[in-house]
């Protein structure tokens, strides 16, 4: 005897019963896969700023490359150290990482103020996967500032307050790993940069020519092209969620 | 006479063992969103399900106390926020739903 026996009340009509609950399914595939795609696709672009904070990036890359290049008279070098740029021109491209962060931050809360904030799901293989890149990613890079930029720059008197803003430029790396989640390649590429940019300038110290002359702007085009379509997927995704932004 | 052939048994018996809470189409679009994110905040929930704040507000209340969800509420400045983040048992609740659904439907689960 089968689960519902004779004279089970459902026993003649359940394929019936079946189909009208189907009918009934609260909402459709499609309904639900759009549903998902669309707060990944927000909880990925709104952190970005939708795309413009990689705008900006790739705009300050390429102007970081502008006045290495400029300002060294167009030299090209191979892991040489250079006089040293004015503290003047490198103090003001030190902020480029804070202002760019400052300007992440305040286009991302923008977005979160219009729809509202979400934080999207950790990486594919979860706080491991993020852990990976805070210390591949930054915690290593920061700490290479840190250590590797003076020592090669020893010979070379390193004033007080060069040595403490490249300090202050790898201790923020380190401290902001957290707000950095889920950073795309290019936005990682770039955030790396804009941080190792203004220190080699404050040491003095000159990146392998090609890397200096290719890395910058071209990390620096790639992520003005991407940050654009995004920002374009993110308008559609707006007028979806029923506003213009 | 029997109940009919195995398979259309386990569909009935999965039908009839939906988790009514959420098969609702409100409460389920929430649970996906949730599932979809580690933290939502109200404002998005209200724009992505169409809900007035009223009605979130109810069906979040009725999640929140079968366990499904948790109600994370915090200031922002001066500005009250309220998010909502999907709890082990909502996604187990969530994963079990499609299970029986799939069966339901002859074995084609939701992905």
């Amino acid at each position: 005897m089968g689960r519902f026996g004779k004279g089970d009340l459902f026993d003649e009509d359940q394929s019936a019963m079946q189909t009208i609950f189907m009918n009934d399914l609260p909402l459709h595939p499609e309904q639900i896969a759009r549903l998902q795609v669309l707060t990944q696709e927000y909880a990925r672009l709104s952190r970005r700023g939708a795309g413009l904070g990689k705008v900006l990036g790739g705009v300050f890359l390429l102007l970081l490359a502008g006045i290495e290049f400029f300002g060294h008279r167009g030299r090209l070098s191979f892991l040489v150290i250079l006089a040293p740029l004015p503290i003047g021109p490198v103090l003001a491209m030190t902020t480029l990482p804070y202002l760019w962060l400052g300007a992440r931050e305040g286009l991302a809360r923008r977005w979160e103020r219009r729809f509202g904030a979400v934080e999207p799901v950790a990486g594919p293989h979860g706080p491991q996967s993020h852990l990976r890149l805070v210390v591949g990613g930054i915690l290593f890079p920061s700490l290479m500032l840190l250590g590797l930029v003076p020592l090669l720059a020893e010979h070379r008197p390193f004033g007080r307050l060069r040595a403490a803003l490249v300090l202050v430029l790898a201790m923020t790396l380190a401290a902001i790993w957290r707000r950095l989640r889920g950073l795309g390649k290019v936005e990682r590429m770039t955030c790396l940069l804009l941080f190792a940019g203004p220190s080699l300038l404050l040491s003095g110290l000159r990146m392998p020519a090609g890397d200096t002359l290719l890395a910058f702007p071209l990390v620096g085009l790639a992520a003005i092209l991407i940050g654009l379509r995004e920002h374009a997927a993110f308008l559609r995704l707006g007028r979806e969620l029923g506003g213009d932004l | 006479m029997t109940g009919g052939a195995p398979d259309d048994q386990d569909s009935l018996r999965a039908i009839l063992q939906v988790d009514r809470l959420v098969h609702e189409p409100a409460r389920l679009a929430i649970l996906t969103i949730l599932r979809a994110a580690e933290r939502v905040e109200f404002k998005f929930m209200e724009a992505v399900t169409r809900l007035s704040k009223g009605n979130l507000n109810s069906h979040a209340t009725k999640l929140e106390t079968a366990g499904y969800l948790e109600v994370l509420k915090e200031f922002r400045g001066k500005t009250p926020v309220t998010s909502f983040r999907l709890t082990e048992t909502g996604r187990e609740a969530l994963r079990r739903y499609w299970e029986q659904m799939g069966t339901a439907h002859g074995g084609r689960n939701q992905t």
